[in-house]
């Protein structure tokens, strides 16, 4: 053998190491071009397999084989949007929970299964993952509770297999395999022709059609058929081709299929604001709710930011929140995608994108200590009373529906409260549910046991809700005489004076909290099958109260930690800095005033059931302040504009005396040295 | 405390330096006192005749006195318990400030001409000073410091600076509080050794 053989060899045998080095390294695909790959693909079933999408068999496509054929799906799922169900991540800190709503029993439960404290573990509640689909599936992206099949529990004992048969368990395995996973679905957020649906997503989740629903809401297919419409024995196995009974069709879209059966996915890497817009939608709600139209954005949008140049991630999808000492679980230093680290810091690379310092010219930095950026910076400015608002994730916000400003959960905003002595606006949303104590604490019951237990007697028509069926009284003809007296009682509702209308209506709420307390006893009195804890008793949290049985026909209130609002923090919108606290014509004012909204502003608790007397708070209160603290504080605001005309014309003064006898000094000095 | 210093000074917390620097300029004052004590008392003459006090310039020490002994209490005594002023030592610290700035002016007004310094040899001629040198000396850094640590948060108050500039401000009220507090302790300890005939 030459040398130059043996060279050639070794050259080759270098080179082929490399090239499997490099085939491990690129087991997923990246193109490193800031230029978008074009996304002409095969797709893959939930069982790995290339689909024909020209075939009349063909299954829907599964985003986890598809899209993780060049992407690292499992690394996907433990971003932070998928991860909440994981008992392994880190539970961050507390951000929106989602809330089982049920106007039928007027519950309103925070639910997270990070833990996060003031809300409750869905699974603690018996809600199953597939329930927990089944509710919020309209803003879940997939993975997370739409991946988390549980496993059905084998008994050994003929009796007890037959009952974990019947289980709910059981059941919802069969129900599992006929829905399929709900993956991740990537187009959710990567789609870039705007052709994707939510509505349709939520409508294959209604239907139980979970494998289908990314197809469906991409668009590249139509589905036709419910797996909701097939019993839990239903075996596609075993159907006949002509059933009615089967499992949904797919019909791919073939003008998105190219002679290759490679079908166009017009993907974009960083999601567009309208993706991150589905879910993180806030809406102002209420009597005085600002029309939309009227309200900017946040400031960063408006100067063409997007939501993904500071929420950013990397491919495990551990998108960044963005606030002070966020930890980042890949190590890196997110520190200046928050608001101080991008305007403020200097040392670590502030000024991202262009961000300006800010001057914040005469406001003493003891500020920067007591207050986030956010309390002055984001949300609507505070005018007497925390707002109600809507947002996506408890209102459905996104999806065409009736929304008006009473719809649950009630959710407040901004409330001012206080975390390691620094001052955040906060979103509030009181816990409503029906609920056991047991000694001092308290928790929910599941509430759809609830709902059955509860139903016979709250009466709850369909389309109604519990509210409206307590408000709904009818004064019958002994009540009128009562009001109007026997002549006056007879006479058409349409003659009455106002007078007589106002008596009336007196007494039409009186008879509806009437009603609401025997509402409330039946109800406690219905729930009390579901106590499992001895000597627990039934209880009822609403807006800020807790209810119990004091008698057989009388209900008692009294507060408690578990029916104290969860709070979660906001930073959005942020407001420009002319339109922030402190700034324009009131300027100290703004905060250092008497009756200065930031503090005086009231927070009203609300529930779905009716309450003469809400619990109600000022937001100093909520923040711990000294309100004689305060108020002092804000006295000595009302003699300061006198004391800086009183102050510069005092240091004048002695600036004249010593200027005075400095050049006195200097002259005898000379003086002295002349005479010398 | 050199590690430490190196600390505050690595992550330029100017308010954690001051709290770190503020015991050792406390310290110093004993020691001067001491130093010009000894001295005094070695080279003891015989005591000069002095202008006696009247009423108004009582009044008006006390008054001083009562300013920057209330404003380094809520200042100083904050700092070196919490690391910050904040809250009713802060309220009662601008309370005081205003005292004292109504105080200042009046001071320098009755007692500026009583502490000019003699430049050459005296006449004889002069009716007998009410202050020696190191009260001399005090007075005026009083009034130096008294402005500055009065204008910084007079100009504070005024939209001109932002957050780096009001941070200097803040630095320089605190240090030159620090010295005007430092002064008039010296100063008071120069009364008293005149009063005890020792100068």
């Amino acid at each position: 053998m030459s040398r130059y053989s043996l060279i050639t060899i070794l050259l080759l045998a270098a080179t082929s190491v490399n090239l499997a080095q490099g085939a491990d390294e690129s087991r997923f695909t990246k193109t490193n071009s800031r230029s978008q790959y074009v996304h002409w693909i095969d797709l893959y079933d939930a069982g790995d397999k290339r689909i024909d999408p020209t075939a009349e068999t063909a299954p829907p496509y599964s985003p986890q084989f598809t899209c993780g054929r060049c992407h690292d799906y499992k690394a996907i799922v433990t971003g932070h949007h998928f991860n909440g169900i994981d008992k392994t991540s880190s539970a961050g800190r507390p951000g929106e929970p989602w809330i089982w709503t049920d106007e039928r029993t007027g519950t309103q439960i925070p639910m997270s299964y990070r833990g996060w404290m003031g809300t409750y573990d869905p699974g603690a509640l018996g809600i199953s993952t597939r329930e927990f689909v089944l509710k919020f599936g309209s803003h879940l992206p997939g993975g997370g509770p739409g991946e988390a099949v549980p496993p059905v529990p084998e008994k050994a004992g003929e009796a007890e297999a037959k009952a974990a048969e019947e289980s709910k368990e059981a059941i919802e395995a069969k129900r599992w395999k006929l829905s399929g996973l709900l993956n991740v679905d990537c187009m959710i957020c990567h789609s870039n022709d705007h052709a994707y649906s939510q509505e349709v997503w939520w409508n294959q989740i209604q239907n139980e059609n979970f494998a289908w629903a990314a197809t469906a809401a991409l668009g590249i297919g139509d589905v036709e058929g419910k797996v909701s419409d097939l019993k839990d024995d239903f075996d596609p196995a075993t159907a006949a081709a002509d059933s009615k009974e089967k499992l949904p069709v797919t019909k791919y879209n073939l003008a998105r299929i190219n002679g290759e059966k490679k079908v166009f996915f017009d993907v974009i890497l960083k999601p567009d604001n309208n993706a991150c817009y589905y879910c993180h939608s806030t809406h102002a709600a209420g009597e005085h709710a600002p029309a939309d139209w009227t309200q900017d954005e946040d400031v960063h949008l408006r100067a063409g930011f997007s939501c993904a140049d500071c929420h950013s991630n990397g491919i495990a999808h551990h998108t960044v929140r963005g606030f002070e000492g966020e930890v980042h679980p890949t190590g890196e230093d997110v520190a200046t995608l928050s608001c101080r680290g991008c305007h403020m810091n200097d040392e670590h690379g502030g000024g991202r994108m262009g961000a300006p310092k800010p001057l914040h010219k005469g406001l003493v930095p003891l500020h920067f200590e007591r207050l986030s950026c956010t309390a002055c910076h984001s949300g609507r400015k505070l005018e007497g009373e925390a707002e109600l608002i809507q947002t996506s994730l408890a209102n459905g916000l996104g999806l065409p529906a009736h929304h008006v400003g009473d719809v649950p959960p009630g959710i407040k905003a901004p409330v001012l409260v206080r975390d390691q002595g620094m001052l955040y606006p906060h979103r509030a949303v009181w816990p409503a549910f029906w609920g056991q104590m047991s000694g001092e604490t308290i928790t929910p019951l599941n509430p759809e046991a609830v709902y059955e237990a509860t139903r016979r007697t709250f009466r709850v028509k369909r389309g109604s809700n519990l509210s409206e069926t307590i408000m709904d009284v009818k004064l019958n003809a002994s009540d009128k005489q009562e009001a109007l007296g026997e002549e006056r009682a007879k006479v058409k509702e349409e003659e009455l004076t106002e007078e007589e209308k106002a008596k009336l209506e007196e007494l039409t709420a009186t008879r509806a909290r009437e009603n609401w307390q025997q509402t409330l006893v039946g109800g406690l009195t219905a729930v009390k099958e579901l106590i499992t804890a001895e000597g627990a008793e039934p209880v009822f949290v609403s807006a800020g109260k807790v209810y119990k049985l004091s008698g057989e026909k009388s209900v008692e209130s009294f507060e408690h930690v578990a029916a104290e609002p969860y709070l979660w923090k906001f930073a959005h919108d942020v407001r420009p800095a002319r339109e922030s606290l402190g700034v324009g014509a009131k300027g100290c004012y703004d905060c250092h005033s008497l009756g200065a909204p930031l503090f005086a502003s009231t927070v009203t608790a609300v529930g779905q059931t009716p309450d003469d007397e809400p619990v109600s708070h000022a937001m100093h209160e909520l923040a711990g302040y000294d309100k004689l603290k305060l108020d002092v504080w804000a006295l000595s605001f009302l003699g300061r504009p006198a004391f800086k005309y009183y102050g510069y014309a005092a240091m004048g003064l002695v600036s004249l005396v010593l200027l005075a006898y400095v050049l006195r000094g200097i002259a005898s000095v000379l003086g002295l040295i002349h005479r010398k | 405390m050199l590690g430490e210093l190196n600390r505050v000074l690595a992550a330029g917390d100017t308010g954690e330096l001051f709290r770190l620097v503020l015991p050792y300029a406390f310290a110093v004052i004993p020691v001067i006192i001491v130093v010009h004590l000894l001295i005094s008392l070695v080279f003891r003459g015989a005591p000069a005749e002095r202008k006696r006090w009247n009423l108004w310039d009582i009044l008006i020490y006390l008054g001083t006195l009562g300013c920057v002994g209330g404003l380094a209490a809520t200042s100083f005594v904050e700092v070196l318990r919490h690391g910050e002023l904040g809250g009713w030592p802060l309220f009662l610290h601008m309370c005081g400030a205003g005292a004292f700035t109504a105080v200042l002016p009046l001071l320098v007004l009755s007692w500026a001409h009583l502490n000019q310094f003699e430049v050459g040899p005296a006449t004889g001629k002069t009716a007998p000073a009410k202050f020696y040198w190191l009260p001399k000396l005090m007075f005026w850094v009083i009034v130096a410091g008294g402005i500055v640590v009065t204008m910084t948060m007079l100009v504070s108050m005024l939209p001109i600076f932002g957050t780096d500039g009001m941070l200097v401000l803040l630095d320089l009220h605190r240090y030159s509080g620090l010295i005007v507090v430092l002064a008039l302790v010296l100063h008071l300890y120069g009364v008293a050794v005149q009063r005890m005939g020792l100068r």
